[in-house]
């Protein structure tokens, strides 16, 4: 959408000539996260999601310390998670591994993830669907900027 | 050994989900949690997306959000959150929050086509009075009106309540929720008499048998699923359905996916309950002892607006069927009727009349939904076998009727959203009335709420047009009377007629009936059906339109003011979730530049404004109650001054900040050194939001709606209570499930069920065909098993328009996206939205997957992406396209057909055509 808006944002502030000269002045049609007339169509940038395979893929920086994992990889092929088979825990359930992110291997998931049965630890049901947490992340840019710290 | 930083954030996080999963934690671990977060201020709050309500823990240092956690304490979601809940802190950052008043002006005056510019906040209410007195001098109470929210506090929405509806004396408030979960309230209200659901969610690990009814809670009500996929991976008989138009993220833990045609889940219905009686599978005992059977006219149009006068030249062909429908061949036979009989539309205006009917006159009248005919009519998927399509729907018979399964069925917007919404609610508690499978653990039909207090604000509080606290009604002389009680009113201020419903405010201000309009904490202009005429009404008719946000919305960019709003956790709020849980938060940071709380936005208005401005006489066209004078409120300016109320005095002083409300001081100790700005900027010494709880909480005690006083939700120990909240032995006691002696206070002893709510519980007598014995019969404690027939949508898919269009959200982000699209976590994982679409009907398109298409109805057009894999797997014929993306306006598209009954928007189902650009 980008070289567009930027063309709509020209037009927008040519319309209003008035606006370019005073810079308290606001232009309708630049506000927002679609840069056009209300009267007007958007016209939406493709996207894809990542296509690297995990073994290739890094870590992703993560918002605050404990700011829940997204995803570095593509997970096309491992889909569908459903009640039959869940894929992501092939590599991801490493009880003996608990916060031991080794480098090119998978990070394993945390403690919150399982439950002790006996002296075993089992993968927590509720913890079951990944990717109501954990999602892969497009190459896009952001929308807006955000300012929030982890501290 | 010494634990680093990172572990004991490690090990706080997981304090926030050992409770839940059984992993205990060392010692060294929580002693690490204790020294870790000691420059951190924990405190408790809610999410601020959907409507299940999760408790989450916010952190903040030096005056900013740092971090937040599931909160492990809360009963909902015992530490875990979805991904957006996660990112609660985040939605307070975007960069480009808005931070002064801006007013559209031109050669420094403001003027309609001028641009933006920045004001202070005595400009900007300024102008707001000065064009509300224009249009209410011009107009009077029907002329000014509020979009509100299921999204307001329970104090906001209360406050711009009563601001309305006692100081103006118009009804005119009405909240996004009417386009979220009116149909439920019309069917609570029609089956129990009051509103809200009987269980709870704690349902859901009683269960043995989940159906999703139009709910795909894997991503609408992510953690509620997190509970579904636990109980079905963890309890071997526990089987989960999942109906649905288009293949979802919820099938894949169903055992049993149904794909239907639009609106013939009416038909699935009936062929159920034809299924319970043929298989004598009726609780004989539970329907004699606890209920009723009822039904009510077939010929209610559909909530379009009548005529041709605003009709686009395209969409007059559907229009004309507000007054006047064909039938086909399948209504025919659900109604009893010919194919091609026309029908005139003669019950638009009482769409909601009902009357009882004998059980042989039900077993009639569902005896043609037979497994043949639904299955033809319902089958949703070209390419699958009948047989196979049969044997699903046996299945759910057998599911439902099983008398050793407990069932709870979840809907949301598949119902709600529905042009038949209020019948196909009714329907569902039919099913649960027959099996006396309702209102007991793990037995119930349940209807789910999309938003974080739609239940709490709009419903509880009643801020629609209709409505008055604590199930009361706009129309009924006594509530009237009773609310003018509790808000130290003269009798007769309250307006008895009530206001318009949220499609009516736009079509009000189409028609140029609306000239002033205040949004809050919604994006009406993204979020309502059919938006090109409502963006021509706001930018081209004579109008004033405020928009209240944290963020430039596409509401905001139609507006002539814009003013900047406190976000969740900049202020204190209260929240009431989907399982009647009232939970409360305080303020954990300032608001960024002068942006202020949407309360105190209400209040500063208020001030403005003098008792006499309003209650003398005003004219009010089409006014016709029983003790006013046609077309006239009366002044109440005597009994007003009886009442020592000053003519003088302003609606803050009166409504507001009065004596009663005064003694609630600030600062308070429940405070714990939380900042409130709403206070400190009112400056006269007293708390806004618990005074005007702790006067709300009044309308419910008593009355099976009863809550604990705002500081018991407030204290650390309480993570929300269910209502109806007793003092039992001493202590705040919360209501698990209503309706059922053991659990309710309020059953009469002895009676096992009571269905004891008391609103349309005294009704006629008939038939099939309409009302025999017009004397009113009561029916009080029952519950009312209604007859309701398959009705075919307004809009289907033709020659030219030859796609079914279904809208809706996504996981990752919350409603127009205005909060979560600034999360760059969130936006990375759905930039935008797409059109998921089968691949034979993109391949017949001359489209592919991340092709640009035109999406064109009747209404209007947008771009999109074409998807033809991923979360969805469309069956031929239906494309679905979510809501979020201001980028992909798919409400210039969407139908503004409504349920006649609950004035709902039926975003589900309308007809498109798609093209490569």
């Amino acid at each position: 959408m980008k070289r567009k808006s930027t063309l709509f944002a020209v037009a927008a502030l040519a319309a209003f000539g008035l606006s370019n000269a005073d810079p308290a002045v606001i232009v309708d049609d630049n506000l927002g996260l679609s840069h056009v007339s209300v009267f007007d169509t958007a016209v939406p940038d493709a996207f894809d999601y990542p296509t690297v395979d995990p073994k290739d893929a890094g870590v992703l920086p993560r918002s605050w310390e404990d700011a829940p994992p997204q995803i570095p990889h593509r997970i096309d092929k491992y889909l569908p998670l459903n009640a039959q088979q869940n894929k992501c825990l092939d590599c991801h359930e490493e009880p003996d591994k608990i916060g031991k992110k080794a480098k090119g291997k998978p990070t394993p998931m945390s403690e919150t993830h399982y439950v002790k049965e006996g002296d075993e630890l089992v993968l927590a049901n509720r913890r079951y669907v990944c990717t109501l947490c954990h999602t892969p992340q497009a190459n896009v840019n952001t929308l807006v900027d955000n300012t929030f710290k982890g501290d | 050994m010494s634990i680093n930083r990172r572990d004991f954030l490690k090990s706080s996080i997981a304090a926030g989900t050992a409770a839940t999963v059984g992993m205990p934690l060392s010692e060294q671990a929580a002693a690490a949690i204790k020294a870790g977060e000691k420059d951190w201020q924990w405190d408790k709050g809610v999410c601020r997306f959907c409507g299940t309500g999760c408790g989450i823990m916010i952190a903040t240092k030096n005056g900013r959000v740092v971090a937040t956690k599931g909160d492990p304490d809360a009963p909902v979601n015992r530490g875990l959150n979805c991904v957006k809940g996660y990112f609660n802190g985040k939605i307070l950052y975007g960069k480009d929050r808005l931070t002064q008043p801006l007013l559209r002006m031109k050669d420094g005056k403001f003027n309609k086509k001028g641009q933006f510019v920045p004001v202070s906040w005595e400009q900007a209410f300024d102008e707001m009075e000065r064009q509300f007195r224009k249009a209410y001098a011009e107009k009077g109470p029907s002329g000014v009106g509020v979009f509100g929210s299921g999204q307001w506090t329970i104090p906001e929405g209360y406050a711009m309540n009563k601001l309305f509806k006692a100081g103006f004396r118009s009804n005119n408030v009405d909240p996004n929720a009417r386009n979220c979960m009116a149909s439920a309230v019309t069917a609570f209200y029609s089956v129990f008499g009051t509103d809200e659901p009987a269980g709870n969610y704690d349902d859901v690990e009683y269960t043995d048998t989940m159906v999703l009814w139009g709910a795909n809670m894997a991503e609408m009500h992510p953690i509620l699923w997190s509970r579904i996929t636990n109980r079905r991976l963890s309890h071997k008989p526990c089987r989960v359905v999942n109906l649905t138009t288009y293949r979802n993220m919820s099938s894949d833990i169903a055992d049993l996916e149904i794909i239907f045609k639009p609106n013939t889940d009416l038909a699935i219905q009936n062929y159920l309950a034809r299924e319970i009686i043929a298989r004598n599978a009726v609780n004989q005992d539970f329907v004699n002892k606890h209920c009723v059977f009822a039904t009510g006219p077939y010929d209610i149009g559909y909530g379009l607006r009548p005529g041709e006068k605003y009709a686009f030249p395209a969409e007059r062909d559907v229009v004309a069927k507000e007054t006047r429908v064909t039938l086909d061949r399948n209504e025919a036979i659900a109604q009893r009727r010919k194919a091609g009989d026309v029908v005139d539309q003669k019950n638009t205006a009482n769409p909601a009349a009902h009357w009882l009917i004998t059980f042989e006159d039900f077993r009639k009248a569902v005896e043609p939904y037979t497994l043949d005919f639904v299955a033809e009519l319902a089958k949703g998927d070209i390419d699958e076998p009948l047989d196979k399509f049969k044997a699903k729907l046996q299945q759910l018979a057998d599911y439902y009727i099983d008398p050793k399964r407990k069932v709870v069925s979840f809907w949301t917007m598949g119902f709600n959203q529905h042009q038949r919404g209020t019948w196909v609610n009714e329907q569902c508690y039919m099913n649960h009335l027959l099996l006396g499978k309702q209102s007991q653990p793990g037995n119930g039909a349940f209807s789910l709420t999309g938003q974080p207090s739609a239940c709490g604000t709009a419903r509880e509080v009643g801020t629609f047009s209709h409505r008055l606290p604590a199930d009361r009604l706009v129309a009924n002389p006594q509530h009237r009377a009773e609310t003018e009680k509790y808000w130290n009113l003269p009798a007769k201020t309250i307006n008895p007629k009530i206001g318009s419903f949220y499609a009516k405010l736009m079509r009000d201000l189409e028609d140029g009936g609306l000239k002033w309009a205040w949004v809050q904490v919604n994006n009406p202009w993204q979020s309502h059906p059919n938006a090109n005429h409502w963006i021509k009404a706001a930018r081209e008719m004579d109008n004033f339109i405020v928009v209240s946000d944290a963020y430039p919305t596409i509401s905001a960019k139609v507006a002539d003011l814009i003013l900047p709003a406190a976000m969740i956790f900049e202020k204190w709020g209260v929240y009431g979730n989907a399982e009647r849980r009232t939970q409360a938060w305080r303020q954990q940071v300032y608001a960024p530049g002068q942006a202020r709380a949407d309360i105190w936005q209400v209040m500063e208005f208020a001030k403005r404004f003098k008792v006499k401005d309003f209650w003398g006489e005003q004219k009010v066209p089409g006014l016709k109650e029983a003790g006013f004078e046609d077309g006239k409120l009366p002044s109440v300016m005597d009994d007003a001054a009886k009442m020592g109320i000053s003519a003088d005095a302003s609606l803050y002083e009166v409504l507001f900040a009065n004596a009663a409300n005064k003694k609630h001081r600030w600062p308070d100790a429940i405070a714990k050194g939380h900042p409130n700005h709403v206070a400190d900027l009112l400056g006269d010494g007293w708390f806004p939001e618990k005074a005007l709880f702790q006067e709300y909480v009044q309308f419910g005690r008593g009355k099976a709606k009863d809550l604990a006083d705002f500081d018991v939700y407030i204290s650390d120990e309480v993570r929300g209570l269910k209502w109806p909240v007793l003092v039992k032995n001493g202590k705040w006691t919360e209501t698990s499930w209503r309706f059922n002696e053991q659990y309710d206070p309020y059953v009469t002893k002895g009676a096992g069920f009571e269905f004891y709510g008391k609103l349309m519980k005294s009704i006629p007598s008939g038939n099939l065909d309409g009302v025999t014995d017009p004397t009113p019969k009561s029916v009080a404690g029952k519950a009312k098993i209604f007859y309701r027939p398959y009705a075919a949508p307004v809009e289907q898919p033709d020659g030219n328009y030859d796609l079914w269009l279904c809208t809706g959200r996504v996981l990752e982000h919350w409603h127009t996206g205005t909060m979560t699209r600034r999360v760059p976590e969130l936006h990375r994982a759905v930039p935008a939205a797409v059109m998921w679409m089968h691949p034979a009907d993109a391949q017949k398109r001359g489209l592919k997957r991340n092709d640009l298409a035109w999406i064109e109805s009747r209404r209007g057009k947008v771009q999109a992406r074409v998807e033809t894999g991923g979360r969805n797997t469309m069956p031929k014929g239906t494309v679905y396209v979510p809501f979020f993306d201001e980028g992909v306006f798919i409400n210039k598209v969407a139908l503004d057909s409504t349920c006649p009954i609950s004035k709902e928007s039926d975003f589900k189902k309308c007809a498109v055509k798609v093209m490569k650009v």
